[in-house]
């Protein structure tokens, strides 16, 4: 694995080199230098600790540990802040042992650390909890560390069921969005896989597998001599696990570089690069323009690759794994997709499992086409472009979502109603039928289906809905004047800078009240849900009556809206905090994600210690 | 292929290296946005700057202040037990500490730890220097003599007029310490 790190890092360098080129610097401003020359970094950057929610009872903690470093085995600590809660047996890596000339066998950990800690809990309900967690470890040869002590905070989620009380540790509060890929995240190796394949198989089905099909055939009855059925299939078969093989270092290079969606979409810059791109990609699969390798290399590669001595089994797969990358920009986008999703897990062995799958998928039909010896060649059609063109709608939804966290709920809507009543269009929703085949009226009538959704979605639009799956909820449909007279949310004073929340929380302080502090954005789809259903309930005013509360609205996320949210650790919305009436933060009772009625009330009670 | 085409899937591409490159820079970022990173400051900060003044307990409980050792070469070194590479440079420093001791050079060890955690070790290994101990003063001292991370080992060169000559993170060989001690012995 170490390896494939080491590949992978190598080639992420050439791409990449000036992003990388930024971060070194950050590193090495954080090394001694003076008068000497070995570099040591600095304890948090050698030993990069990460955590998150495996379920309401189980957390994970986890430690980078840069090559070079380790930490002791027998150093770990764990103490959970919370007198009720109890830890149960942490399982850590076994290590590896080295000798130490006082303390004799010593186990250290190095490279990636997992401890997996469960949790015993009294209550199935959601509740915080501020984990200690103490390490100690050394650079090899060079320098120790003193004993590292740090507090992880997490909202737990109810133990029972996976409702949308969301919430990971801080500081990378997950949005709803985020949720769900957490969720797709946490799904069992096997779906993945299997997943894998299917889009794999989907993937075979656009002409992004013909440039294969001559290379295979030319193997085959290249041979010269009559070649049985047999000896086909395992020619095709070599060619076609060579280029799942090909695609799967690929997923492990993305596996192993483990990057946070969550924190990096908090930037809009981000969001809006990434949605072009995406855009762009869906583009190609409209076939406005084709992504292809300049065709001077990929001439190159096809020379090469007939150089290669058919009939070898070796030729062959290094047949296999060149075609990979020839077709490679004609797969791109949904590789991207694909490519995206896995380094969000951080699991090489997932990373390249599921890529590996994806080539076999990819490769089902080759292999038909090889054992056939080309006789089963698929006639290519319209149907194909029709395949692509699935594709370029799913990017453009993906281009949509990404763009939810920074557009208004009405404009996402009316961007998933437009998506949807084209497609429909095209779909032949509004074609007429003249005594059209059965698959023309299939299509029709999904397409009318589309239409309609797609109208109800624009309604939810223009009367400022925001859900996509629900874009008239009752309260649109009944109007809002209900809403406003009797459910009025409680009142908040909006507060703008650290100076003002200051000033805030010392008059909260000198009435001697506790205050909570709502973080809230336009843009940000828990808060509007808090919003609309949570703080209008009449139990939750009550709950909030002799509670100061305030509000930041980081819509603009300018310099002084990040200051704060950088004082409090949050990289962005949604974030309530509670204060105590000596204006501390009481961050155990930090809620982070959409809290129903009920849950709220509980959690406020707790956190105002009524 | 069109060239315009073949123009158009590169640019594509580097636009989404492009990408991955913010990306993984970003994913690189360590603890973004928390504004509790400390930036080391260079050591050669506190080269040529007046050593601190401070005092700390010694194995016997007895409070040390460094004045004591004032007109020698007073070499400090940072070390404990639990930290291997510090216990392998102890013999070289009692070895320079026996050679240089009647031309002025006074060996100081502190240990980042509680004396009796390492009482046992320096009576077996025989260190013919003083050594002082402590937690929390230890590292705030550490960090005034350029060692913001609390780094183990560390050592400092501190000259007979209290002038920090030279700091070292990282364990030191004999050729070295004996090169760099004769400079400004």
């Amino acid at each position: 694995m170490k390896l494939f790190r080491f590949t992978g890092a190598l080639i992420l360098l050439a791409i990449v080199w000036p992003a990388l080129a930024g971060s070194l610097s950050d590193r090495i401003s954080g090394v001694f230098s003076g008068n000497q020359t070995d570099e040591i970094l600095d304890p948090e950057q050698a030993f990069r600790i990460d955590s998150r929610i495996i379920d309401g009872s189980t957390l994970e903690v986890r430690w980078d540990v840069e090559p070079g470093y380790y930490l002791y085995r027998d150093k770990f600590a764990f103490e959970a802040e919370d007198a009720e809660l109890g830890l149960g047996a942490i399982r850590l890596p076994a290590g590896e042992m080295i000798d130490d000339p006082l303390f004799g066998e010593v186990a250290i950990n190095t490279g990636e650390v997992n401890a997996v800690i469960p949790l015993q809990r009294p209550t199935s309900g959601g509740r915080s909890l501020d984990l200690k967690v103490h390490y100690q470890g050394c650079k090899k040869d060079s320098v120790c560390y003193p004993p590292i002590s740090k507090t992880l905070s997490f909202s737990l989620p109810p133990v029972t069921s996976n409702t949308s009380v969301f919430a990971a540790a801080t500081p990378a509060p997950i949005a709803e969005q985020d949720a769900i890929t957490q969720r797709l995240v946490e799904g069992s190796l096997l779906a993945n896989v299997l997943v894998f394949f299917g889009f794999g198989l989907l993937l075979s089905l656009t002409p992004c597998v013909f440039p294969m099909v001559p290379i295979l055939s030319g193997i085959i009855v290249g041979q010269g001599r009559e070649l049985s059925t047999r000896g086909a299939f395992i020619l095709s078969l070599v060619y076609v696990l060579a280029m799942a093989l090909t695609y799967s270092v690929l997923g492990i290079i993305a596996g192993s570089f483990h990057f946070n969606l969550q924190s990096a979409a908090q930037d809009p810059w981000v969001i809006i690069a990434f949605s072009l791109v995406f855009v762009l990609l869906a583009l190609s699969m409209f076939g406005f323009y084709e992504l292809q390798l300049p065709s001077g290399l990929r001439q190159r590669l096809n020379t090469l690759s007939h150089r290669q001595e058919s009939g070898s089994t070796f030729g062959v797969g290094i047949m296999g794994s060149l075609s990979a990358v020839i077709v490679g920009p004609c797969v791109a986008p949904p590789l991207a997709g694909a490519l995206l999703y896995i380094s969000q897990t951080g699991d090489a062995l997932l990373g390249g499992l599921a890529l590996f799958a994806m080539g076999l998928g990819f490769g089902v039909p080759l292999l038909i086409i090889g054992t056939s010896a080309g006789k089963l060649l698929p006639r290519a059609g319209i149907w194909m472009d029709r395949v692509k063109a699935v594709f370029g709608v799913v990017m453009l939804g993906v281009a949509i979502w990404f763009l939810e966290r920074i557009l208004p709920g009405p404009v996402t809507l009316m961007l998933w109603a437009a998506l949807i009543m084209v497609s429909a269009i095209f779909m032949g929703a509004l074609d007429r039928l003249e005594a059209a085949a059965r698959w023309t009226r299939v299509w029709k009538g999904l397409g009318l289906v589309m239409l309609v959704y797609g109208v109800a979605l624009i309604i939810g639009a223009a009367t400022g809905g925001s859900d996509v799956f629900r874009p008239l909820s009752p309260q649109l449909l009944q109007g809002v004047a209900g809403v406003a007279s009797e459910n009025s949310a409680p009142e908040f004073r909006i507060i703008k800078s650290p100076v003002d929340l200051q000033r805030e929380l010392q008059q909260a302080s000198l009435q001697g009240k506790p205050a909570m502090l709502d973080f809230y954005a336009e843009w940000c789809v828990d808060c509007n849900q808090m919003e609309a259903k949570t703080f209008p309930h009449p139990g939750v005013k009550q709950a909030l009556k002799d509670i100061v509360l305030l509000k930041a609205d980081v819509t603009a996320n300018d310099e002084v809206d990040r200051a704060l949210l950088r004082q409090f650790e949050l990289f962005g919305p949604p974030a309530i905090l509670f204060f105590d009436p000596d204006a501390r933060e009481r961050r155990a009772y930090r809620l982070v994600g959409f809290v129903g009625a009920e849950d709220f009330i509980a959690h406020v009670n707790e956190a105002t210690g009524s | 292929m069109k060239p315009a085409v073949a123009v158009a899937g590169v640019l594509s591409i580097m636009i989404v290296a492009a990408i991955g490159g913010f990306v993984v820079h970003q994913s690189l970022k360590p603890d973004l946005g928390s504004g509790t990173v400390r930036s080391n400051p260079d050591p050669g900060e506190v080269l040529g700057k007046r050593r601190p003044d401070f005092s700390l307990p010694d194995l016997e409980g007895e409070m040390r202040s460094l004045n004591e050792w004032d007109g020698k070469l007073i070499v400090i070194n940072f070390w404990a037990t639990w930290c291997p590479p510090c216990r392998e440079e102890i013999p070289v420093f009692m070895e320079l500490q026996e050679e240089f001791a009647d031309r002025g050079l006074q060996f100081l060890g502190i240990a980042l730890q509680e004396a009796e955690e390492v009482r046992d070790y320096v009576n077996e290994t025989g260190m013919n220097y003083p050594v002082l101990t402590g937690y929390r003063e230890v590292i705030k001292i550490a960090a005034a003599l350029g060692n913001y991370m609390g780094a183990l080992p560390y050592t400092v060169v501190i000259n007979r007029e209290g002038v920090i000559e030279f700091v070292k993170a990282g364990p030191l060989d004999l050729e070295t310490a004996r090169s760099t001690l004769l400079q400004y012995l």
